[in-house]
């Protein structure tokens, strides 16, 4: 089985979803920003060095570190 | 009056709309305790007039940021309850949007929901249904477009007819039984307000005393999972705005591509950091090119009118306290204005164009190193400028003690002030040749600033070990696309933030150069208030003007102010400095710039002649009054550069310092820390040089 992939590990311009159950790994700021299980998101950029990294979550771009973006499983489409 | 509150997500156009509606007919005031600006505007809608606070941007009712816990601060504050909530969205952005308002629209508060900025959303080809929405939320639905003037006289009419009680019934429901029971508070209207109430009543004085206790006992032994309950309630929300704005709206846009291409440079490897130096670079020849013309025009207006002054009113010690003390003191606050107000410019241009945060997306991972946040490179490169509006920059830091760490080394870079003493010391140090075409004055002023920037970092790193405060803030910030400043809101910035900086850190300026004033005018004993007979007029034949600044120096010494500079002596002596330099250090403790003057009066300098060199000249020919030697030896300027490049010598900063921090623990030991640094690295300096 290979391993489960995070938001840290999209590729620039790639599409996913948020996977199931992960309510408890996704910061509540980024939840509030509507980033919630199911929600298609985006991955638009990478600062320098991969961190922060930039997502797009609905018509919206928000930065969030890597070290957060680790902990948030995606499905690919 | 009715007391009206705008609420919104940031960048939502929603202080343009608070602009629309109030003119200039607004003012600033501050919260009690924390310090972010609080706008009151009146709303003149012909039959009445309004009161309209506009809130600072927020995402949720679930506190994050500073900004997010004024907006609950002030819906929790029910000693004045607020009337009706204008709730501005970005009509282009619905999703987002709207997250905040179903909370709001659960508070039962009469409401109006403002759909603005409609002409993007026509541009991109898509419609609201704003009737649908409106039957949803049982309140009116507004749509505007401030860059095209539209909507706002139907929004003013909705105002008019806003109703007492709101029609919408909240369908929010508490889950857990031992949470109903704050039901029994009658003062508690529905169960999202019970929510608020089981959420924040430790944070917050919501009740009186007898129902807070009452709370408490309701409550007793209940074990709250906040964060765990609030992330349910926000995906819960979620997939209910989902369901509605299915009905409401088509399919949703992305970032215009335009917003796209430009970030493709501003946040490149290379590039991206290119740009943002060269704005940097821009920026800060501005401040000092383009300020140095009003300031110089400042200056001579000030000394014009402080001469007036002396020469028209009867000769007295009034006229000496306003002439001398109270012109000099507000013309040294107000000679800042013009570097002030170009600054704040250009970072409401940056902040306006929503380049800002591309610049805290790149700097992020660089100053994590240093325990500081991507946020802080603001605060920091403003502080190259003056210290105080650097602070009052760091607000926007939501991490608590990422913000307090920032507050902290600001003052270490080195701020325009320092540049007058820097100046003046160079040139006592370095003669003004150039070797291999360098000009090496210009070689150690630019170490000057790398000294304040590196000191800086290093301070952190060491207060990030020390401090120990657990914040809970995560680092999600919004990338907004990218926008042309408005002109009309780029000079409201302007002015309110130059009036507060006038107005608080005018008094502290203006009261220490009294103070400053008072102890170098009296003195005490014979030697001060009969110095003619002390100092004889032994050459005739010399210009008088000689006479009178032997005098006014002899008189200095013998003041207050130059025993306590006497007093100091012992302990300033192992850094290679006299009794006068010790005036100039403590008067510095008002601004550091007053070291100049200070000492020009000190050595007294004529007025007649020209003003830098003749100080210059006299500092060159100062003798030490114990050893007879020159005074300003290399040792001793070099050291003397190093206490003034870490030393907090500034009543102002510290005043901002307390007002940001709320307390005076920060400022104490702030002050403590650096002027301690500033000590041993003076000694060490001097001890290495002599």
């Amino acid at each position: 089985m290979h391993k489960q992939r995070t938001i840290a590990d999209l590729e620039i311009n790639e599409t996913a979803i948020i996977a199931e159950n992960q309510q408890r790994n996704i910061p509540l700021k980024l939840i509030q920003m509507g980033c919630t299980c199911n929600t298609k998101i985006v991955l638009k950029m990478r600062a320098p060095s991969s961190d922060p990294l930039c997502i797009q979550i609905g018509g919206n771009y928000i930065a969030l570190r890597i070290e957060e973006a680790r902990k948030i499983d995606i499905k690919s489409l | 009056m009715r007391k009206v509150v705008l609420i919104g997500n940031p960048n939502t156009g929603k202080t343009s709309i608070f602009n629309a509606l109030t003119g200039l007919n607004q003012s600033t005031g501050n919260y009690p305790g924390i310090t972010v600006d609080r706008k009151i505007g009146r709303v003149n809608l012909g039959s009445e007039t309004l009161e309209l606070i506009d809130l600072p941007g927020a995402y949720s009712l679930e506190p994050y940021s500073l900004d997010e816990e004024i907006v609950l601060d002030e819906i929790l504050n029910l000693k004045e309850p607020i009337d009706a909530i204008l709730y501005v969205a970005d009509a282009t952005n619905l999703r987002r949007n709207l997250f905040l308002f179903s909370q709001i629209a659960d508070l039962e508060i009469p409401c109006i929901l403002i759909l603005n900025r409609i002409d993007k959303l026509e541009k991109v080809g898509l419609r609201i249904d704003d009737k649908e929405l409106s039957s949803f939320y049982q309140c009116p639905v507004v749509l505007t477009s401030i860059k095209e003037n539209r909507g706002l006289k139907n929004l003013k009419d909705s105002i008019i007819k806003i109703p007492t009680t709101s029609s919408y019934k909240s369908s929010f429901k508490l889950k857990d039984q031992s949470h109903v029971k704050l039901r029994n508070i009658d003062s508690i209207k529905n169960d999202y307000w019970a929510w608020l109430v089981l959420h924040h009543h430790h944070t917050h004085q919501i009740f009186s005393e007898t129902e807070q206790e009452k709370i408490e006992q309701l409550l007793n032994k209940t074990v709250l999972d906040s964060e765990s309950l609030l992330k349910q309630e926000a995906v819960e929300r979620y997939a209910a705005l989902d369901f509605l704005l299915a009905r409401v709206v088509e399919d949703k846009k992305s970032n215009s591509g335009l917003s796209k291409k430009i970030d493709k440079v501003l946040t490149h490897k290379y590039y991206g950091y290119l740009i943002f130096f060269s704005v940097l670079f821009f920026m800060f020849q501005a401040i000092y090119s383009w300020a140095s013309i009003p300031m110089d025009y400042i200056d001579a207006s000030f000394s014009n009118l402080a001469n007036w002054i002396s020469n028209t009113l009867p000769n007295n010690r009034i006229n000496d306290l306003i002439s001398e003390a109270l012109i000099p003191g507000i013309g040294g606050v107000v000679i800042f204005v013009p570097q002030i107000a170009i600054l704040f410019g250009f970072i409401s241009i940056l902040e306006q164009s929503g380049y800002m945060s591309r610049v805290v997306f790149i700097m992020d991972r660089f100053m994590r190193r240093f325990g500081l946040n991507g946020k802080s490179i603001i605060p920091l490169i403003s502080g190259v400028a003056c210290a105080i509006p650097a602070i009052m920059a760091a607000r926007n830091i939501d991490n608590a003690k990422e913000r307090l760490i920032t507050i902290l080394v600001v003052p270490f870079m080195t701020c325009a002030a320092r540049l007058p003493v820097y100046t003046i010391l160079i040139a006592l140090m370095i003669p003004q040749t150039s070797t291999t075409g360098f000009n090496l004055q210009g070689v150690v002023l630019m170490l000057m600033y790398l000294l304040g920037f590196v000191s800086s970092i290093i301070a952190s790193v060491v207060l990030s070990k020390l401090i120990k405060q657990d914040s809970k803030a995560v680092f999600v910030i919004e990338l907004p696309s990218y926008q042309i400043p408005q002109l009309r809101n780029l000079l409201h910035t302007l002015l309110t933030k130059t009036k507060s900086f006038v107005f608080d850190a005018g008094k502290i300026i203006v009261a220490v150069s009294i103070i400053l004033w008072v102890l170098a005018s009296f003195g005490p004993g014979d030697k001060f208030n009969n110095a003619e007979d002390f100092v004889t007029q032994s050459e005739l034949s010399e210009d008088t003007s000689v006479y009178q600044d032997a005098l006014a120096a002899y008189k200095l010494e013998h003041s207050f102010l130059g025993y306590i500079g006497k007093g100091i002596e012992p302990a300033i002596k192992p850094l290679g400095y006299d009794w006068k330099i010790g005036i100039g250090l403590i008067s510095s403790f008002a601004a550091r710039e007053v070291f100049v003057g200070t000492m020009a009066s000190i050595y007294s300098v004529g007025s007649k002649q020209d003003h830098t060199k003749s100080i210059l000249e006299k500092l060159r020919q100062a003798k030490n009054s114990t050893t007879g030697l020159p005074t300003y030896t290399f040792a001793v300027s070099l050291s003397l550069l190093i206490f003034y490049a870490f030393a907090m010598q500034c009543a102002s900063t510290i005043a901002i310092v307390k007002r940001e921090t709320n307390s005076w623990k920060w400022p104490i030991i702030q002050t403590l820390g650096m002027t301690g640094i500033a000590y041993l690295g003076a000694l060490i300096t001097y001890s290495i040089f002599s």
